[in-house]
């Protein structure tokens, strides 16, 4: 496990800190420079989406094309996104019927026929989708990709919680007492080779317990985890 | 072949999946005795609804099954999670972006041994095991949570996984059920693949079994 890259670290505050998922979906192409993002939330967990929260930065004559046609009916990345658990590359997909047209009518009016899509399921069983998108070669794409991919799935799911969020969705948050002695000795400025030997258990375990923190308490790192757990009093400094 | 059967695709593979479902049975149920959710000849639970993962080893017709586990997010609904979580929360309660469970590992022995009397039980667990931390590694995973009964660990060990048990709870079989984390990354594969012998990736390819060394 890598420590988080700077890029990560910007993307992942620019999400957090953005004002509406529209505008984080914008800071997200611009870190990651890649030709558009767009994110999808659905509230139920198999293919219907019944009142779609889509936010993409698709230029808005291609998305009222797309809306227009019924595009999302037939589109093979939506219909994947809600079924499949693991990321997936576009070029990947099985591309037949309606699809077909769709993908080309999506390249005639200038978007990249590459694309790279992450599912999120929480534990309420509510699904999004993340998808960037770019004209970049396969090999390319699949290469970039490959270096980020952990840290795209976490920022998928800041996303997640931000549109929910969005949507009047609370969460609470609950730690285990594991969890809180990370915290605590983070906290003490240990790190996490220290922490595993004051705990005695393995570094990549403790990294574990961190990025699990991390993620309840959105943050991309441990530093502002810290801070947010003592802002919230559950630590003292 | 190794290979990760997501939704969309279960009715291609009804037939190793069937017979997945017939094997867990078998294995959970039977031999085990675990504390499982029967549906006729399957062992089958509310998790198998949920879209999961099933990284299976099978022919290339996908027609016999040798191995096969379950895989899916921990930011969703897991078994572990709902199941362990009052039992060993620091273990169940491990639930981030790029961490995923890995359950209901079983080898189909009779299967394995007319086909290919040269791999063990003990080895086919191993290939399997390097073909969830390729696939887990090609998708961006760096961490597996999983339940075994404790002898296994020691199979993990023979194929190069580093298990670290966090958790472990009687009551739910014959044997205690423990809970363990592995790391998944390069390293990781590299050190599984040459305890096994293997030149190069078992997931996604076609069948690539032996030791090269023995040849």
């Amino acid at each position: 496990m890598k420590d988080t890259s700077d890029r990560h670290r910007q993307a992942f505050d620019a999400v957090v800190q953005a004002p509406s998922v529209e505008a984080a979906v914008a800071h997200l192409r611009d870190v990651y420079a890649v030709d558009h993002v767009t994110f999808h939330l659905a509230n139920t967990i198999i293919g219907l989406i019944d009142s779609p929260f889509v936010r993409s930065t698709y230029p808005p004559e291609w998305w009222a094309r797309y809306l227009l046609k019924g595009y999302v009916e037939v589109d093979p990345v939506v219909a994947a996104g809600l079924t499949h658990q693991l990321p997936f590359f576009w070029s990947d997909l099985d591309v037949a019927g309606n699809a077909l047209v769709l993908m080309a009518d999506a390249e005639a009016h200038g978007l990249g026929r590459n694309g790279y899509s992450i599912p999120v399921v929480d534990k309420d069983m509510r699904r999004s989708l993340l998808s960037l998108n770019s004209c970049w070669s396969t090999s390319e794409w699949k290469r970039y990709i490959g270096i980020h991919a952990g840290e795209l799935a976490e920022i998928a799911h800041a996303m997640h919680k931000k549109a929910l969020r969005e949507s009047g969705y609370e969460s609470k948050v609950h730690f285990t007492p594991r969890e809180i002695e990370c915290l605590h000795w983070a906290a003490q400025g240990k790190d996490a080779g220290a922490i595993a030997m004051i705990l005695m258990i393995s570094e990549h375990t403790v990294r574990g317990y961190l990025k699990t923190i991390r993620y309840k308490l959105d943050c991309a790192t441990v530093t502002q985890a810290v801070a947010k757990a003592i802002s919230m009093r559950l630590i003292t400094p | 072949m190794f290979t990760a059967i997501q939704a969309p695709e279960y009715s291609k593979y009804n037939t190793v999946l069937d017979e997945m479902f017939r094997l867990r049975k078998k294995t959970f149920y039977a031999q085990l005795k675990w504390n499982v959710s029967v549906q006729g000849d399957y062992e089958r639970d509310r998790y198998d609804e949920l879209n999961p993962v099933y990284l299976i080893w099978c022919n290339q017709d996908a027609t016999v099954l040798y191995a096969s586990t379950r895989l899916m997010p921990t930011t969703g609904p897991t078994l572990l999670y709902d199941t362990f979580r009052d039992t060993f929360p620091d273990a169940a309660n491990l639930s981030a972006p790029g961490i995923w469970e890995g359950t209901r590992l079983c080898v189909h022995n009779e299967n394995l041994a007319r086909d290919h009397p040269d791999v063990s039980p003990l080895r086919a667990i191993g290939l399997l095991s390097v073909a969830l931390a390729e696939c887990a590694y090609a998708h961006g995973i760096d961490t597996i949570v999983t339940n075994y009964e404790p002898y296994l660990k020691r199979i993990y060990a023979s194929a190069g996984l580093a298990v670290e048990e966090i958790g472990r709870a009687d009551g739910y079989g014959r044997y205690p059920v423990c809970c363990g984390v592995f790391e998944v990354s390069e390293t990781v594969i590299a050190q599984m693949r040459a305890k096994l012998g293997l030149t190069g990736p078992v997931f996604g390819r076609h069948d690539q079994t032996s030791d090269q060394r023995a040849a």
